[in-house]
């Protein structure tokens, strides 16, 4: 649920990178890390293990700087994908705006990107919430895989609400970007 | 009606100045040295007192991840929930309370201030930031500031310079 703040004329809104384990939510917010201008990118905060797998959240602000009158910042954060960390997925999904699901093109990641797309879908009924009403955009990163799945079938599996959706490969920054701006233009647009 | 979780908030002049008393009272009257009023998804809405050394946009998600999680231990624990949350180290401390389902009160104190003291007044301030919380639920300014400002459209147009390979 964005924020409004007309005292100090600010937007706040949040945006979630969900997904099954090792899909690549991470490697995103590194990527927007690297690439955006200094004077946009907070500081990003990864909340990992010591093998650098994601335990709680990672995140990272943004600010676009005054639009129209208005400060307006876009919070980015990751869920972490093991299985075991379902309960703090929910915790990380709290009051979100927008959420980005990054699917693993890799045939053998069909049933994990299955079961994650299911489990945010219970999920968010469980905040009282629908998946349909709110801004949501799939990326199917590691396009660059043989084994990657044709889109039709990725499709067909996991993006049945058919939002708009985007090829990635995030490791080399393809994709990201794009997955970003659409995300954040649904999220202002239901504001 | 819309679900007013889906509805954006927005914080008037006046109820930030309200909001900003509040926390200015708190403070004194619990000797405690920060506090801040933040949205249950970490945004901050409002801050007073002596001010940390370090990124405050990240303290406020950091503490309300906390209190998220939190939230959900409680759930597997049968208990219905941790009202309140507080946080121990060698010189300062940290306790944060729900206000309602959507705002969260977040007050860093030290050995200068009475942890029960601390803990009544945070109750007594989160009840009255209640008030608050409906009168920013009930005016629909929103809408029409989106509307007039036509903010939506300038918001698409910097996504578009600014999010992108550089």
């Amino acid at each position: 649920m964005a924020l409004i703040n007309v005292a100090s004329r600010e937007i706040h809104c949040k945006i979630v990178y969900y997904g099954p384990g090792f899909c690549g939510k991470t490697t995103n917010i590194e990527y927007i890390h690297s690439q955006a201008p200094k004077e946009v990118k907070g500081e990003l905060l990864s909340i990992a293990t010591e093998t650098e797998r994601t335990i709680f959240f990672d995140f990272l602000p943004l600010d676009l700087g005054t639009v129209a009158g208005f400060r307006t910042r876009f919070h980015l954060y990751t869920v972490p994908g093991q299985i075991i960390y379902e309960k703090t997925r929910v915790a990380v999904l709290n009051g979100s705006d927008g959420i980005v699901f990054v699917a693993d093109s890799n045939r053998s990641r069909l049933q994990d990107n299955v079961a994650s797309i299911k489990e945010l879908q219970r999920v968010v009924s469980a905040q009282g919430r629908q998946l349909a009403d709110l801004p949501l955009v799939i990326q199917y990163n590691k396009r660059d895989l043989p084994s990657a799945l044709p889109i039709p079938v990725l499709n067909a599996m996991i993006n049945p609400l058919k939002r708009s959706h985007f090829e990635a490969v995030a490791v080399k920054g393809q994709g990201v970007f794009d997955t970003l701006r659409a995300i954040s233009k649904e999220v202002i647009s239901k504001l | 009606m819309a679900d007013e979780r889906l509805t954006t908030l927005v914080v008037s002049e006046r109820e930030l100045a309200d909001i900003e008393t509040l926390l200015e009272k708190l403070l004194f009257d619990a000797h405690a040295n920060f506090g801040m009023v933040l949205d249950r998804s970490g945004q901050l809405i409002a801050t007073k007192g002596k001010v940390p050394q370090c990124d405050l946009v990240i303290l406020g998600a950091l503490v309300a991840g906390t209190f998220a999680s939190a939230r959900e231990l409680a759930k597997a624990l049968n208990e219905e929930d941790f009202h309140v949350l507080f946080q121990q180290g060698n010189e300062q401390h940290v306790i944060t309370t729900l206000v309602e389902e959507q705002w969260l009160l977040s007050i860093i104190f030290d050995q200068r201030a009475y942890l029960g003291l601390v803990k009544v007044l945070a109750k007594e301030t989160a009840q009255e930031l209640v008030t608050i919380l409906q009168q920013v639920r009930s005016h629909s300014e929103a809408q029409q500031l989106l509307a007039k400002k036509d903010v939506t459209t300038s918001v698409e147009h910097k996504i578009d310079a600014l999010f992108r390979d550089s």
